[in-house]
């Protein structure tokens, strides 16, 4: 089954069981590379709310800076389906981490939005934020449409395996 | 007393002040003036100013008695040539007008305007320096400073005491005894001495954008402690992961990719201070710049250096948080849940654009440490 597929089959399951609980709802799937993890606060059969999605794998652990940084422009090329295209912004030496923010992120009145992908070497890590003037930004929830949810997990294993 | 032309003068200066006064906000905000600074001079585009001048009339085809006009014709503007528009609202786009002003000048308007008390130098002058003040004549000396009039005044003393000077062929030869020369005496001179030390974030997150706030403001801010002290010495450190000693257009122009660390930033600094500006002798200003998204797990080693080490030895430690395109960052809360509005030697400030420079510089000089 491809990745893709599991995701599809995984949001089906939580949608039939939706309508007995309030979300959130937390998916874990066992992929190639290791456990791919996202939660939901909705669900329909079209589109997601999605919290977070997450890839955590062993494949990076012996990776240095350099080969994260390809990481993180290889994601950039593949992953141009979102609301905005994201690209690294910042690179971390010491922490191995690679911070890939929306670039240039969204404004208007309600505020900036942005998706904030962390490489590490640990994995790979999905967020959306807002920060409005003056607060503290706040994670929130991405609305994706089923399609892309897949297609994300899809190029998140992909791009680690190409690697 | 006082020349008619000094007179005017000193009104004619008095109106460009007061123009510049007027117009403060708009040349700190816009930063225009930084690249007009020479060494001791910044050069300033003034509007027009309104000075009475003669208007000429529509008579320009001829001399006197050669128009179209009769005799017994009213003299003066036709009333048709009036035109019923309005007059424009928009800016004329007329020359401006440069006039020049010395730093000292300027920085007393900043600080007249932004009521900016004068700073107090920590201790009492405790730096003596020697200072040489040529400040007499000898007869011995060193050719380069030989003093010439003296030394002909010397020579055409002596000629005229024995007899040798013609006034009709005047001349006068300096013989070994005339010479005179210029000496020093040195003079002992209470002196306080500055430092400022920039920090700057210079991670992926910061734009030019950015930079340029804090270059405008950095401005403004040297302006104002050199006219408080006599050869501030600055220092510049840039930083993302990795923070380092860099010269001052290095420090504007760099853009680095890295994360941001700001202990990194911080660690350089108390090595600075250590090794070249010890804190009985110098007044440490610290000025620090960034989108305040510092990766998490380092704030906790930033606010311990700063406590431990920063503060103890400046007298003025200043964070200017500037606003990235991903919003303003997480650690100018983090210094404000740390220290609180008790700590006097720290001073927080948020620039969300150019038009916040004005006031944070109010907020950054106005405790007068």
């Amino acid at each position: 089954m491809t990745v893709s597929n599991l995701v599809h089959a995984e949001l089906a399951l939580i949608e039939k069981g939706a309508s007995n609980s309030s979300g959130p709802y937390v998916a874990r799937l066992d992929v190639s590379l290791g456990t791919l993890e996202f939660e939901l606060t909705a669900v329909d059969s079209m589109a997601v709310n999605l919290n977070y999605l997450q890839l955590s794998t062993s494949h990076l652990t012996a990776c240095g800076t350099e080969e994260l940084k390809q990481l993180g422009h290889d994601l950039a090329e593949r992953l141009i389906y979102l609301l905005e295209p994201i690209t690294p912004i910042e690179i971390d030496p010491e922490g191995a981490t690679i911070q890939m923010r929306s670039n240039p992120p969204r404004q208007d009145d309600d505020g900036t939005r942005y998706y904030e992908l962390l490489v590490r070497r640990s994995g790979l890590g999905l967020r959306r934020y807002v920060k409005m003037p003056g607060a503290v930004r706040q994670e929130i929830a991405g609305q994706l449409t089923r399609d892309v949810v897949g297609r994300l997990a899809t190029d998140f294993v992909a791009t680690i395996e190409k690697l | 007393m006082l020349k008619k032309i000094d007179r005017d003068r000193k009104r004619f200066n008095d109106i460009v002040r007061g123009k510049i006064r007027e117009n403060l906000r708009k040349y700190v905000t816009h930063g225009e003036m930084i690249g007009r600074k020479g060494k001791d001079l910044v050069s300033i585009p003034l509007p027009q100013l309104d000075v009475p001048h003669f208007k000429y009339g529509k008579n320009g085809n001829g001399g006197v008695g050669q128009g179209d006009g009769e005799e017994g014709d009213p003299v003066g503007k036709d009333p048709a040539d009036g035109g019923t528009g309005e007059a424009g609202s928009e800016p004329g786009s007329g020359h401006l007008l440069e006039v020049e002003l010395s730093l000292i000048e300027l920085a007393d308007i900043l600080g007249e305007e932004l009521e900016l008390p004068n700073i107090q130098p920590k201790g009492d002058a405790n730096i003596v320096q020697e200072k040489h003040r040529y400040n007499s004549i000898r007869r011995v000396g060193p050719e380069s400073l030989k003093h010439f009039k003296r030394t002909y005044v010397a020579a055409l003393r002596r000629q005229i005491a024995t007899g040798t000077y013609d006034p009709h062929r005047p001349r006068v030869v300096p013989v070994r005894d005339d010479k005179r020369y210029r000496s020093w005496s040195t003079v002992d001179q209470p002196e306080s001495k500055a430092v400022i030390i920039y920090m700057m974030d210079v991670s992926g997150s910061m734009t030019d954008e950015q930079k340029k706030i804090v270059r405008t403001e950095a401005f403004w801010i040297d302006i104002w402690l050199q006219r408080q002290y006599d050869g501030v010495e600055r220092r510049y450190i840039i930083h993302d992961a990795v923070a380092k000693e860099v010269d001052e257009h290095t420090f504007y122009h760099t853009r680095e990719s890295g994360g941001t660390r700001i202990s990194s930033a911080y660690k350089v600094c108390h090595q600075l201070i250590d090794s070249s500006f010890p804190p009985s002798q110098w007044n440490i200003y610290c000025f620090q710049f960034s989108d305040g998204d510092n990766w998490g797990e380092d704030n906790e080693a930033s606010l311990g250096l700063l406590r431990d080490k920063i503060l103890p030895q400046c007298n003025l430690y200043c964070y200017g948080q500037v606003e990235s395109p991903y919003g303003s960052g997480e650690y100018i809360r983090s210094l404000r849940s740390a220290f609180g509005d008790d700590d006097q030697r720290v001073v927080l400030s948020e620039i969300q654009d150019e038009e916040a420079i004005y006031d944070s510089i109010k907020e950054f000089l106005g405790k007068g440490k």
